[in-house]
This record gives structure tokens, sequence and C-alpha cells, in this order.
């Protein structure tokens, strides 16, 4: 069964399906809010509250729209919001130092790995949009047809925040080199 | 070609998306440039490095804790309900009434277009004067009452004039009051289709001293969705002026437009 019909079926009262959905995209959407946010028990919370909105907005979720990008909108707008309400910028965390502790919090292993350590360290250090466009297309393997329906925009204008990301990206890590 | 236009090819062709000549122009200048050499192998390690990423478990509770959700949303079994209307008419009861109705319709039209025609000159000779009144008191730099006065009534203005909307945007970017400058700002959003109205607010967001009027034209153009404020919200984050809620607030808007 499609995301779309399980949704459509929630929407119209048969909440158990909702589980299915639950399985499908609870583990992306969790490692999209640790990955963006780098706070493991944040990342719990938002991901809790994407399906809690999923069950209260139930009504809202229009029948021709793709249930990933649906969903993965109710997710930008949580952790937005949850960032809006907090006043936390990743500008708070900015050096290396820093950034290092707070992945060793979410994960002991990605310092201990040289590699996943300067990954996650570069990925901090990028504007919260550049970092989600690469969560999004590069470790969630999506398509930028689907990308470009979750952020409302044209699939051109997503191969340009891509491109845009990995350059910035690229700036980061070989920063983080010289060091 | 530009030396970004050169980055971006060669994403493309890291990532496999190029073919035929492209693909080997792209390959010879990585071969005979050393720059891009250099620029190629940097790009190439960076992509590769993105390959790095560990996919990590949630916690097993999760599941339990929706599971409880979901009993608990059964419980209140709420409900949305449509009612449904059924009308029953005769084809000849539906004629009746649709010739009853042209008739009333076209006897009042004759009626009305007489008086019609009067109240638009009334109506003209009003907004004149309303306008009139607007801009004067928009100007009257002694009391900001009155001022805020003038935009409640600009607000209320049905077919707002072009020369009021200017008199609001001259408002909103150069009052001393705040107060003044944030009900301009409410009353300009009501006209935020009209690309000049727009553009004003958009520009007006970096020109703003006051942190609580660039705030609201920052969230303003989040509720907006207005997509062209990328740049100008971009020029707020790197100026050195800007504080930091302010810039923590323009971040969190270009994310949500981008």
């Amino acid at each position: 069964m499609t995301d779309e019909l399980l949704m459509i079926a929630v929407k119209h009262g048969e909440l158990e399906k909702a589980s299915e959905l639950f399985d499908r995209y609870h583990k992306r959407l969790y490692n999209f809010f640790v990955k963006i946010t780098f706070d493991r028990e944040l990342g719990h919370d938002l991901t809790q509250n994407v399906f809690l909105r999923m069950i209260r907005y139930r009504g809202t979720y229009k029948e021709d729209k793709q249930f990933k990008a649906w969903i993965y909108q109710l997710a930008r707008n949580i952790y937005a919001d949850h960032f809006r309400r907090n006043k936390m910028m990743y500008s708070d965390y900015t050096g290396v130092e820093d950034l290092k502790n707070k992945i060793a919090a979410v994960d002991e292993v990605m310092v201990q790995d040289e590699k996943e350590k300067l990954l996650y360290i570069s990925l901090f250090k990028l504007a919260p949009e550049q970092r989600e466009i690469l969560i999004l297309t590069r470790f969630q393997q999506m398509k930028y047809e689907e990308v470009a329906q979750i952020l409302d925009c044209s699939v051109a204008n997503v191969k340009v925040k891509v491109h845009r990301a990995i350059k910035q990206l690229r700036e980061k890590y070989f920063e983080l080199e010289k060091i | 070609m530009t030396e970004e236009e050169m980055k971006d090819l060669m994403i493309d062709y890291i990532d496999g998306h190029l073919a035929g000549e492209l693909k080997e122009f792209v390959a010879k200048q990585i071969e005979k440039n050393a720059e891009h050499k250099k620029q190629f192998e940097e790009l190439k390690r960076t992509m590769d490095l993105l390959q790095y990423d560990r996919e990590l478990e949630p916690d097993c509770s999760m599941k339990g804790a929706f599971e409880e959700l979901l009993k608990q949303e059964a419980g209140t079994g709420v409900k949305v309900r449509t009612v449904k209307r059924r009308w029953h008419f005769s084809p000849w009861q539906i004629a009746a009434s649709v010739v009853l109705v042209s008739g009333l319709f076209i006897t009042l039209l004759v009626v009305q277009n007489n008086r019609n025609q009067q109240q638009i000159a009334d109506l003209k000779r009003e907004m004149e004067m309303t306008k009139y009144l607007v801009i004067q008191s928009l100007e009257d730099r002694s009391s900001a009452s009155r001022r805020l006065q003038a935009i409640n009534t600009a607000y209320d203005v049905k077919n707002i004039d072009k020369e009021i909307i200017n008199a609001l945007i001259r408002t909103m970017n150069n009052d001393d009051n705040t107060n003044v400058r944030l009900a301009a700002v409410e009353a300009l959003v009501k006209y935020a289709d009209e690309p000049d109205v727009m553009s004003a607010l958009i520009v007006s967001m970096e020109q703003q001293t006051d942190p609580l009027v660039q705030i609201t034209l920052i969230n303003l153009m989040v509720q907006l969705r207005q997509k062209g404020a990328v740049e100008e919200l971009q020029r707020i984050i790197k100026d050195e002026k800007t504080i930091q809620t302010v810039k923590d607030e323009a971040h969190m808007a270009v994310f949500k437009l981008s």
C-alpha cells in the first residue's frame, strides 16, 4: 500500500494505518533532525512531534499531495518553530572543540572515526538550510524532484542549492584540514 | 566560463551527470589545468566525505509512545461529519424561478442605474477627501496619535490610492515613532500583492533601525512566503550592525524560505 493511500485511510478515521507510516518514516525523520540539530534528545522529541502533528492535522492532508513531501514539510516547520521559540542558533557553536563535544554527545563513534568527525564538524559549520539540503539529497538519497516538492521550489533551484552547499562544505572541510 | 560555472560542471562530473562532449571537455580541463585539477580533487574529496554519514538508530521507546498516542486519539472518537442537504425541485419550478428572478433583476438594474451614478460621484468626492486627510495627517510630525489614526483610516479604505500607498511607505521608512512605523507595515501588508508594495517591504527590512520593526518585517516575509526576500535577508545576516536576535530571525527566515 502506498504512503498516500495509507494517509488517506488515516484521514478518514483508520488511525491504525498510521502505525505503518510511522515505521516507514520515523528513522529517516529522526536522522534528519539529529543531523540538523546535533542533539539526540531534541531529535527524538521533534520526531515525535511530527507524528503527533500528522495525527492531529490529518484532516489537512490533501489527497493529491505526495505524502513524503507533506511529512517533511511538517518536519521543517517543526524544526524552524522550535529554534525560533528557543532562540538558539547554529551560530552559538563556532569553535571546533565546541562542535567536537557537541557531536560526541550525539554519538561517541562519530568523533572516533576521523572522516566522520570531519564530515559532521564541517556540516555543522554550514547554514541550516545548506545542511538540510545535503541531508536530504546526499544522506537520505532523495531525488531533486522530491526535494523540490518539499522546499516548494523548482528542480533547477534545488540543484543550485546542492551545488552551493557542496562548495561551502568544501571550504569548511579544507579550513579544518589546515588546523 | 567562470570559475563557479566550472566548479558546477565538476560537481556534475563527479556525480556522473555529464555525458558526451561536455564530459570530455571537463575531463580535459582537469587534466591540463593545474588549478582546475586542484579544485576537482578538493571537490571529489568533499563529496566522498559525504559518504561517511552514519545512520543513527532512534530510541525504541518512540514507537510505544506513538502507539499510546494513537490509542488516545482513537479514544476521543472525533469524527468529521459532513451534512448533506438534498433539494428536490421539478423542472417547472426551476423554470418559473429563473423567469421570476430574471424579471426582478432587470427591473432593479434600471432603477439602480440612476442611483449608482449619483453614488459613484459621491464616493469619488469622499475618497478624494479621505486621501487628502490621510496624507496630511501622516505628515503631521507633531502628533503620533494623529498619524496612527491616519494609518487606521488608510487601512479601512477599500480601493486604496497609489498616493496613499506611497505615503504609507514613506511613513514605514522614515517616521520617528516605532508604533507608527509598525502600524504602517500592518496597513501595507493588505496591499502586499502589489509588486511595488512588496519591494518596499523587502527593502525596508534593512533600512529599519529598530529591531522590533525589522523582526516584524522578517516574519512577514515568511508568512507571505516571499522567496524574493532571501537576498535582502542574507545582507541583513552579513551586516555587522545587525544585532544577534535579528540575525537569528533572518537565519530562520532564510531557512523557511529556502
